[in-house]
């Protein structure tokens, strides 16, 4: 990522933070909408499940100025989700439904550069994630 | 850490799901090998090696295979790990029952996974073996051949009869390549030097770790503050080199000879290949991405597919043999006539590379024509050969430019100041004098020998030439913070209004896109940002003939300043990241900071200290080592008043900033007002807000006179946050502009005199809908700590909801002692636990209570602060602070 991009991600993390909650509601929605077949590996309440995403999404997001403690956090939530069964290939999915709620929720605010920052950042997480998964 | 190490231990990037698909191949049991294909440097070994360590991992027993041209001269040497002890090597047969034997006793009877690196060098013996093992269900193979090479039969055996899979492994991609550098340096890297290490090594990891090893060595890859950025050319290792020359020693002679030529004279055209070369295989070479074929003025072009093979392939070259290989080019196309637009500069390049000199004209052309494309290094090189055999007036020109983008002002003026010849060509004089006064001006920060250099000109030149002349002397009184003088001057040679459009466009004067340049600057200082606007928009589009200076970019910096003016804060950082992108593509590293910095300041109207500090640093990681130009100043005063937002002090950073302030050329300079800012906060949060509100007022005065409205704008807007808006309410009464900005800081600055806590929190509501969120905190706090009950706790709670999206920041506005706490001490005290997430039986506990009682107590709590649930009052109380966290 490049530093303008760290900062746009960061920008964005703190202007949904009061809202991260209804984001997770809107990423799931989005996630179980275009790939159902996803929605038996989640817990059939999602109430806790909500309010995990948010804090793990921002904790991910704002670490990501201190790369050290950044990949400490992603392997311990990589491990983890290694351990749900959660493959490659469902990184992907999940990606393309956080993109379309994070840029719903931006609304005007969104712009190429925001989904690129994003994306990469994404990217960035999930490559984190699959490092040393054990 | 050191960096070397974290590179040398290269993360395993983007090959996640090739060593998934191998793991569930080893689990199934109906495949017995896996064959991961590609070329050289791409992490097949990487690959395999992760593949056995993750099946050692899921409990396979593990062996690992090593093979090398020497072993491969040995029998059986390379699976000697296979074998057991002093077992017989002349019967086969005998062998293979030994082996089998030895893997039952030792692992059980279970498979073994094996690994084989470069499986195509397994001598025949060996091969024969690991073929029987594999039919035997004995070994499962996790096996690399480097591409073109074929797999042993054994394993294309098995892969044809469906019992193998094969991966083929390609580059990474160019996204997969900058996670790889930002984890392995610990670091974000700059755009710029991420293309550049994209560009150089095509997703080949090998390479790009070389690269980025080499480049750490050499001094070109540097971190800054975090941020690595680009400060010199990359350089093949001598890892890479070897590969390279390992993969050439395998070519035809003749084709060897057509990639040498391509080496030492760059892309030809087809056609003259293919006829200079009748027996070399081109389709062979593209195949084996030694060359590509591109289009490119209408005829299909030759060229090398990697710009480092051409560096190893020179470095292969003997001197005199370049020399031939070169003079007989020029001879080559001179024979046909040399008919192409282009060929005369191409004949001065080859004969320059050929000679070391060549036609002083056609080289300064080229040197021109080359820094037009962007292809700094390269006009570097022609104009320092012009420059060698002659004085040339615009190859100095070309050669200063380059070094200024490059970071060395200094050598710039070293370069344009040896250069000085009144008897050249008026026009490339007033060129070189416009290019020189600028770059003393704003990179060096000499506004005096600016100044002095400009008039000397204009004597040379006479009044013919007065408008560009005129335009850059207005741009020295814009650069001493004087826009009023810089409008009156830039009027006298263009005159205002919109005429000048392209409708109208016939012969412009050259200087027009300067002379735009500091009107529109100087019309946003004077806060005329709509004229201002426009003007930037429309210079933007329609740049000088030549590409400058200035170049076009430049308007979007005054643009993003514009909007910054008027609290269009994403609008403004959306320019910025352009104004970014375009300066890179031009490969000017001074105009990318400017484009930072500007980013930087806007994050801090908005009051996001952290978004600052990345941008101010990025801008410094590109500025170099000068310390006192604008270009510097900027982005430290940036810098140190993050800082002092969050409460701390950048020591280091305030010693350049007092010294700047002792050398400085004007005292209304635009860095130096904010060099004047940051210390004004830097003494605030000294608590010494006096010597601050003094020195800030004292500044507007100076803004004030020379027409800097904008400027003068920021600082009564801090007088107004350091907590005395009587001092400035007048001034903003009068202020001769007036944006959505302006008039919410008018109503701050009257109802913060009035005392009225609803009036404040109105404002507070206008600053967040601006999204300038640290004023909307510190506006609030001021309304929580002015009203009472309700308004007390509503206010409370939003100033809360603002801070928390401006983290880390600490400024005096924000800790305003409200004067009666709401709640009674058993209630803060409970409050204070069940927000930090006691449970309230613990709390009842704890403080021998009921957990009625406490349950009592928490939801008086709630009432009086407005909250409802446990995570908002956590955020309420941390207005008021606990009592065990003192004030």
């Amino acid at each position: 990522m490049t530093p303008e991009q760290v900062d746009l991600v960061l920008e964005g993390i703190e202007r949904m933070r009061p809202r991260l909650p209804l984001v997770a509601d809107a990423f799931y929605a989005e996630l179980f909408g275009r790939y159902p077949q996803l929605r038996p590996m989640f817990p059939a309440d999602l109430a806790r499940q909500r309010a995990k995403f948010a804090d793990e999404l921002h904790a991910l997001v704002v670490a990501l100025p201190d790369l050290p403690a950044f990949l400490d956090n992603a392997a311990r939530l990589g491990r983890r989700h290694a351990g749900y069964g959660v493959r490659v290939a469902h990184y992907n999915q999940v990606r393309t439904a956080l993109i379309t709620t994070i840029a719903a929720e931006m609304a005007s605010a969104w712009t190429e550069e925001h989904e690129h920052a994003w994306t990469v950042a994404y990217d960035m997480i999930t490559e984190a994630m699959l490092l040393n998964l054990r | 850490m050191s960096v070397v190490s974290a590179v040398t231990a290269w993360p395993f990037v983007s090959r996640h799901a090739e060593l998934e698909r191998i793991a569930d191949v080893l689990a199934e049991s109906d495949h017995s090998a896996v064959i991961i294909t590609g070329r050289s440097g791409v992490g097949k070994s990487r690959l395999a090696r992760e593949a056995l360590r993750r099946a050692r991992d899921d409990g396979w027993p593990v062996l690992h295979v090593a093979v090398s041209v020497a072993a491969a001269a040995i029998p059986l040497s390379a699976v000697a790990a296979l074998l057991p002890a002093g077992a017989g090597l002349d019967d086969p047969v005998a062998l293979l029952v030994a082996c089998l034997d030895h893997l039952r006793a030792t692992f059980g009877g279970r498979r073994v996974v094996v690994g084989v690196d470069d499986a195509d060098l397994l001598d025949p013996a060996s091969t024969v073996l690991l073929g029987h093992l594999l039919q035997q269900g004995a070994v499962f193979v996790v096996a690399t051949v480097a591409t073109p090479a074929a797999p042993p039969e054994p394993l294309d055996a098995l892969w044809r009869a469906g019992h193998a899979i094969r991966i083929e492994l390609g580059a990474l991609d160019r996204g997969a390549c900058e996670r790889l550098l930002h984890l392995s340096l610990l670091g974000p890297v700059t755009a710029l030097a991420a293309l550049a290490l994209w560009e150089a090594s095509q997703g080949n990891v090998l390479y790009l770790r070389e690269l980025v090893l080499g480049a750490i060595e050499d001094g070109a890859l540097v971190g800054t503050g975090g941020v690595w950025a680009l400060r010199g050319p990359l350089r093949p290792g001598a890892g890479v080199a070897a590969i390279v020359r390992r993969r050439l020693a395998d070519l035809p002679e003749h084709d060897r000879q057509v990639l040498d030529l391509l080496a030492v004279c760059g892309p030809l055209g087809a056609d003259d290949v293919a006829e200079q070369f009748p027996a070399a295989d081109l389709p062979q070479l593209e195949a084996r991405e030694w060359i590509v074929v591109r289009v490119d003025e209408r005829r299909h072009q030759i060229a090398l597919a990697h710009p480092l093979h051409g560096a190893i392939l020179r470095e292969g070259i003997p001197t005199l043999a370049a020399r031939r290989l070169l003079l007989d080019q020029i001879d080559r196309v001179v024979a046909h006539g040399a008919r192409r637009a282009s060929d005369p500069l191409q004949l001065a390049t080859w004969r320059l590379d050929a000679t070391g000199d060549g036609d002083a004209a056609l080289l300064a052309e080229a040197a021109v024509a080359a820094r037009a494309a962007g292809d700094n290094a390269r006009a570097k090189r022609l104009a320092g050969a012009v420059l060698r055999a002659a004085r040339h007036l615009p190859a100095s020109i070309v050669l200063a430019e380059t070094l200024a983008d490059e970071g060395d002002p200094a050598g710039a003026e070293a370069v344009l100041a040896a250069a000085d010849d009144p008897a050249a060509d008026p026009d490339t004089y007033a060129t070189w004098a416009v290019t020189r006064s600028l770059n003393l001006a704003y990179r060096l920060g000499r506004l005096d020998d600016a100044a002095r250099s400009l008039r000397a000109a204009a004597d040379v030149v006479g009044p013919a030439y007065d408008g560009r002349l005129l335009a850059m002397r207005a741009m020295l009184s814009a650069y001493a913070g004087r826009p009023r003088e810089a409008l009156e001057l830039v009027n006298t040679v263009a005159p205002p209004g919109r005429d000048a459009g392209p409708r109208t466009a016939g012969p412009l004067p050259p200087g027009r896109s300067l002379a735009w340049h500091v009107r529109s600057a100087s019309l946003a200082e004077l806060g005329q940002l709509d004229e201002a606007e426009d003007l930037c928009r429309l210079a933007h589009t329609w740049p000088e003939p030549g590409g400058g200076p200035p170049p076009a970019a430049v308007h979007l910096s005054v643009l993003a300043t514009v909007l910054d003016l008027r609290g269009q804060f994403s609008a403004a950082l959306d320019v910025c990241a352009q104004g970014q992108q375009e300066a890179a593509a031009a490969g000017d590293r001074s105009l990318g900071a400017v484009f930072a910095t500007i980013a930087g300041w806007t994050q801090l109207d908005r009051g996001d200290v952290a978004a600052a500090v990345v941008a101010f640093r990025a801008a410094l990681s590109e500025t170099g080592p000068v310390t006192t130009s604008d270009a510097v100043l900027s982005p430290v005063a940036g810098l140190v008043m993050a800082t002092a937002l969050a409460g701390a002090v950048d020591r280091p950073a305030l010693e350049r900033l007092t010294a700047a302030l002792d050398a400085a050329a004007s005292d209304t300079a635009g860095p130096i007002i904010q060099l004047q800012r940051a210390l004004a906060w830097v003494e605030a949060q000294h608590g010494n807000v006096p010597a601050a509100l003094t020195r800030l007022v004292g500044v507007a005065e100076r803004c004030a006179r020379v027409g800097a409205y904008t400027r003068e704008f920021r600082l009564l807007h801090d007088v107004v946050r350091l907590g005395r808006p009587e001092m400035v309410r007048d001034r903003l009464r009068d202020l001769p502009w007036a944006s959505e900005i302006t008039a919410t800081v008018r109503a701050h600055a009257e109802a913060a005199v009035r005392g009225d806590g609803t009036g404040l929190l109105t404002v507070a509501h206008r600053y967040a809908a601006l999204d300038a969120l640290l004023a909307a905190a510190e506006t609030a706090t001021h309304a929580a700590a002015t009203g009472d009950g309700r308004l007390r706790s509503r206010a409370g709670v939003l100033a809360t909801q603002w801070l928390a999206r401006c983290p880390d920041v600490r400024t005096p506005g924000l800790l305003r002692p409200v004067t009666t706490s709401p709640l009674s001490t058993r209630e803060r005290e409970i409050a204070v636990l069940a927000a930090k997430g006691h449970a309230s039986r613990a709390i009842a506990d704890q403080l021998f209570l009921s957990v009625r009682t406490v349950n009592n107590h928490l939801q008086s709590a709630y009432t009086k602060l407005g909250v409802s649930n446990r995570g908002e009052l956590a955020a309420a109380l941390r207005l008021g602070p606990a009592p065990e966290e003192g004030v």
